[in-house]
Formats: C-alpha cells, sequence, structure tokens
C-alpha cells in the first residue's frame, strides 16, 4: 500500500461538508459528496458511487507532497494536511470539493451543485425567498449553510417538479407563432438491407428559415408544444394511411428537452395516448438532442416512458458523436445523425464515415437523414447507414405514400421517383 | 497510329495517380480528374474510350454519372470501382452494373484483371464498326 492510500483514523463526524475532524488531529478534513452536487435523475446512491470516481482522480491530482486522503465510506474522503493551519486546510478542502463538483457536473451534465441550486431557487422568488442567496464553495461563510441549503433545495425541486405538470390541453392552449403547425412535410426512409422505403418522418418547421420572419428560436415551452402536436398530427396521418391499408411507418420527432421535464412529459405522453393502441405499432419515436446531454441513467428513465408507447426509439444526435456507449446498455433501436449543411460534400463524406464506423463497432443500427443529394446517399450507403433520408434519397413530399420496393439503382435512374405510387391525399 | 485514350475520375489522389501511371505503361493515353464535374468541363468525354469511375465522388457520384455517360457517350465503356473493403460495397457495384456500367471492380484493385478488362473492351471497339460521330 502506498503511503499517499495509508488509512487514517478519523474521531467523530463534522456536521458538515470540509469541517475539521475533531479529535486525534486537527490537520485531518473531511469531505462529503452528497453535500456538494445532486443529481436529477440519479438515485444519491448511484451518483455517490460515480462520483467516488472522480473524486479520486480529483483529490489524488490536487494533493502535494506529504499530504494524504483516504475513502471513508461511499461519498466521505478523509484528507490529512499537516502543513496547513485548519482554517487554510479547511478553505483547500472546498477548493478541491468544487473541483470534483465541476468535475462531477461535466462527466454527468445532470448534476446540479446544490450551491447553484440554491442560487437559482432564491432568485426564482418562490416559496423559499427567505433562503440566503449561495456563496461560493470556495468562500469560508458558505460551508457552514451546505446543508441547510441541500435541504431547502431538495425540498424547493420536490415543489417544483409536483406543481408545475402541465395538461396536454393547458400545452396545447398556449399560443404561438409558428408553432400551430409543426408538420410541414414528410421525408421517406429508405431501408438500405431491405431495399424498401418503409417511413416517413414528419419534417419540423426550421426555424432559422423563419427568423427573419420574426420567428425567434422556439423556448422549452414552445418545443413541448410542437412536439405535442406533431404526435397528434402523426396519429392522424397513421390513421388515415391505415384506413387507406397503405400501412407504414411513422417516425414522430420529440426533443429531449421535452422528455426531460417533468413539466412537459406528462403533456406529451398524453398526447401518445390519444393513439390507439393498434396504431401505436406503427410510431416510432425519434429523440433529438445532444447526447452528451443526457446522462447514462436519465437516459434510461426517459426511455421508460417510451418503450411500451411505441413501436422503437430512435435517437438523432450530432454527426459527431463517438461515443455510443450509452446506446448500447439502452434499447435504442437505431441512432441518427443529419447531414451538416454547412460542410463541403467531402467533408460530409468523412463525418458520415466515422459516425456510422464508430456506432458499428459498438454493434448500434445507424440512419442518416437529411442527405443533400445523391453523392451523399451514395456515401451513407458505403458507410454502412441501415437507413437513409433526405433530399438525395426521395425528396420530402406532403404525405406518407405507403410503403414499397426501392433498389439503390432506382434512386439514379432518370424516372427515380417511379417507385412512388400516387399519394392518396391526391 | 493513334492511340486510344483511357481516364481516370478518382477523388483519391494516389489512386488517380497510380492508375493514370499504369495505364500510361501498358500504352495507353491518359487523362485523370478528381471529380465528374472537372471531366465533364474538360470536354474529354468525347475522345476517351474508356473511363475508369471511382462510384464515391463528392459532388456528382459515380452511380448518378454512368447514365449521363452512357446517354452523351453511348460508344464509351465505363469501368466502375468502388469499394475499401466495405459490407455494401457489392450492393453498390451491383447498382452500378443495372445502370449501365460495363464492368465493376472492388477496392483493392486487381490491376491484371482491370488491365485485361480495359483492353478487352478497347479491342472489341476496334474491331466493331465504328460509330464516329458520337466519339467526334
Amino acid at each position: 500500500m502506498s503511503e499517499r492510500d495509508r488509512p487514517i483514523s478519523i474521531a467523530g463526524e463534522a456536521p458538515s461538508n470540509a469541517a475539521v475532524v475533531q479529535g486525534r488531529s486537527r490537520r485531518v478534513h473531511k469531505l462529503v459528496l452528497r453535500d456538494l452536487v445532486v443529481h436529477r435523475y440519479f438515485e444519491e446512491e448511484v451518483l455517490l458511487r460515480r462520483a467516488d470516481r472522480i473524486a479520486h482522480e480529483v483529490i489524488k491530482a490536487d494533493l502535494r507532497d506529504g499530504e494524504y486522503y483516504r475513502q471513508v465510506k461511499h461519498g466521505v474522503y478523509a484528507l490529512y494536511l499537516p502543513k496547513l493551519t485548519p482554517d487554510a486546510g479547511q478553505l483547500r478542502v472546498a477548493v478541491i470539493g468544487e473541483r470534483i463538483s465541476r468535475e462531477i457536473r461535466r462527466v454527468h451534465p445532470g448534476s446540479i451543485a446544490l450551491d447553484e441550486m440554491a442560487a437559482t431557487i432564491a432568485s426564482r422568488g418562490n416559496k423559499h425567498r427567505e433562503t440566503t442567496p449561495a456563496k461560493s464553495l470556495t468562500s469560508k461563510a458558505a460551508l457552514p449553510d451546505l446543508k441547510e441549503h441541500h435541504r431547502q433545495a431538495t425540498e424547493a425541486m420536490k415543489l417544483m417538479s409536483s406543481g408545475y405538470r402541465l395538461r396536454l390541453e393547458e400545452l396545447l392552449s398556449t399560443a404561438d407563432v409558428g408553432t400551430t403547425d409543426p408538420i410541414a412535410r414528410f421525408e421517406p426512409i429508405w431501408d438500405v438491407s431491405r431495399a424498401t422505403v418503409s417511413a416517413f418522418r414528419c419534417v419540423l418547421h426550421d426555424f432559422s428559415d423563419m427568423r427573419p420572419h420574426g420567428v425567434m428560436e422556439p423556448n422549452e415551452l414552445q418545443i413541448a408544444r410542437i412536439d405535442a402536436l406533431t404526435i397528434l398530427q402523426a396519429r392522424a396521418v397513421m390513421q388515415s394511411l391505415v384506413s387507406a391499408s397503405r400501412p407504414c411507418l411513422v417516425v414522430a420527432p420529440v426533443h429531449l428537452v421535452t422528455l426531460q421535464s417533468n413539466t412537459y412529459l406528462s403533456a406529451f405522453i398524453e398526447a401518445i395516448g390519444a393513439i390507439p393502441e393498434q396504431h401505436r405499432g406503427f410510431l416510432l419515436l425519434e429523440i433529438l438532442g445532444d447526447m452528451t446531454e443526457v446522462s447514462r441513467y436519465g437516459l434510461r428513465h426517459v426511455l421508460a416512458y417510451l418503450h411500451n408507447r411505441c413501436r422503437a426509439v430512435l435517437f438523432r444526435t450530432d454527426i459527431k458523436t463517438g461515443d455510443f456507449s450509452k446506446f448500447t446498455e439502452n434499447r435504442i433501436f437505431a441512432v441518427g445523425a443529419a447531414a451538416r449543411s454547412d460542410v463541403s460534400a467531402a467533408q460530409n463524406m468523412i463525418l458520415l464515415d466515422q459516425f456510422a464506423s464508430a456506432a458499428k463497432r459498438m454493434g448500434v443500427r445507424v440512419y442518416a437523414t437529411g442527405l443533400p443529394n445523391k453523392s451523399s446517399l451514395l456515401a451513407a450507403v458505403a458507410a454502412g447507414f441501415d437507413f437513409a433520408s433526405g433530399a438525395g434519397v426521395v425528396h420530402d413530399v406532403d404525405y406518407p405514400f405507403g410503403a414499397c420496393r426501392a433498389t439503390l439503382d432506382a434512386f439514379y435512374r432518370d424516372d427515380e421517383y417511379r417507385f412512388i405510387p400516387p399519394s392518396p391525399a391526391a | 497510329m493513334n492511340k486510344t485514350r483511357v481516364t481516370v475520375i478518382d477523388d483519391d489522389a494516389s489512386v488517380l495517380r497510380s492508375l493514370e501511371r499504369l495505364l500510361h505503361v501498358a500504352g495507353y493515353e491518359t487523362g485523370g480528374f478528381p471529380s465528374m464535374e472537372s471531366f465533364l468541363a474538360s470536354g474529354e468525354g468525347s475522345i476517351t474510350n474508356c473511363l475508369i469511375l471511382d462510384l464515391l465522388l463528392p459532388g456528382m457520384c459515380g452511380l448518378e454519372a454512368i447514365g449521363l455517360l452512357k446517354r452523351e457517350f453511348p460508344t464509351m465503356k465505363v469501368v466502375a470501382i468502388s469499394g475499401c473493403g466495405r459490407a455494401k460495397n457489392r450492393e453498390v457495384l451491383e447498382a452500378a452494373r443495372r445502370l449501365g456500367a460495363d464492368a465493376y471492380f472492388s477496392k483493392p484493385l486487381d490491376v491484371a484483371e482491370l488491365l485485361a478488362t480495359v483492353r478487352l473492351f478497347l479491342q472489341r471497339q476496334e474491331e466493331a464498326p465504328r460509330s464516329r460521330g458520337a466519339l467526334k
């Protein structure tokens, strides 16, 4: 055992984080992880288990010669800082604590630092208005208040999450420009291995195009409203396809922010519930969001709501994503990426190739959307994408036309759309 | 004696250079282009007897180009090349065949086989009554 890892006995437990442990030595300080950070989804034990690994690394990197640490139990550390006075040592432990907190929040984005949370709650002026705004962890004065902040923050979080669950009706009644008609078109999706156009993705308005007309980036409420409206429109489409005996899969996008918010999730689930059970077999939900924004546990939590309410769940993330481990553990049917419009065709080919290769290594199915031309379609096929969509495959259509067969060469013939039967709407 | 012209289109500069050199050594007049657009702009389509075409190109891709080439230069032989040993390579090459490619090869190329195919095509072209109009 190295000297640094040698256990240090602790005589008694101090009430707050970074408190100096009385008894054998006033140079031994205690660091308690649960006083630093909480997580939106993780149970405390889960977070602590993960945070322990991070804490070990940060503390090891931070200690100087002659200083030692030892893990006392889950999330509790004793630091022996012999060269510092008790006050200086306490301050130093607070700094280390803040580094750990920052690192945990970086690795697990759903984590919230307690001081931040307390400050947010205080500024919202809710029931806990009397909460003292949190001081920085580096400040000595802030240290004794941490436990109290934690308690108040947890209570406030409970109140906030229970009191703000919007019902679908309420969500739909919030009128907003640009969000009344979320689906403009449908994007046919080509199943490469089965050589069929078997699914249609709802294409949402591109808000960046609408900026000149006074429509700004939608806020969370607007996004949730768009998601709910999309589901309701998809329901109508599926009903008409089934009644026209042209069943095909319909992919409805839903934003990650909607699923992560207790306020809007219930309304979204209510919208899915409006789809008859027999039609849900044709519904695929496509989560739109940055994969790095969701923790593994958070993703599992979100998927638990979706899996039994639709045929399968897709996840569209950034094309530069290279780590697909979260998807292998959760039941995500396929992971997608959109071709980028701001890079050259050659760069897009490289990005598509890298994305597909990384996903295939982890055994994840992949789909590409927004392929702008036939060249990018071929690049996607060559890279190993299982599904492809975009103007390079078939231009967006007003209405899904049902499943039909299409081999690769069909997309490159002059009569390229010959396989498309006339739309039932026509 | 007029040399027959074989043109290569590949966005990979090293493949392009090697194939050009190889065909030159084999006794053909050669030309090389990194993209379909530059080939069409050069006007060399009308003097090319055989075209070795990489399918995976930025801009107009090989599959898109085959139909156009067959329409504009009906006597030109098109040899499609593609690959890197990917799983979907066979499907891509099969699509090229269905679209009208005269032959197709997977990368890494079997150079001897490629040269034999080019030679065979050009020999047949010599023997067949030439429709010079299309080439001029």
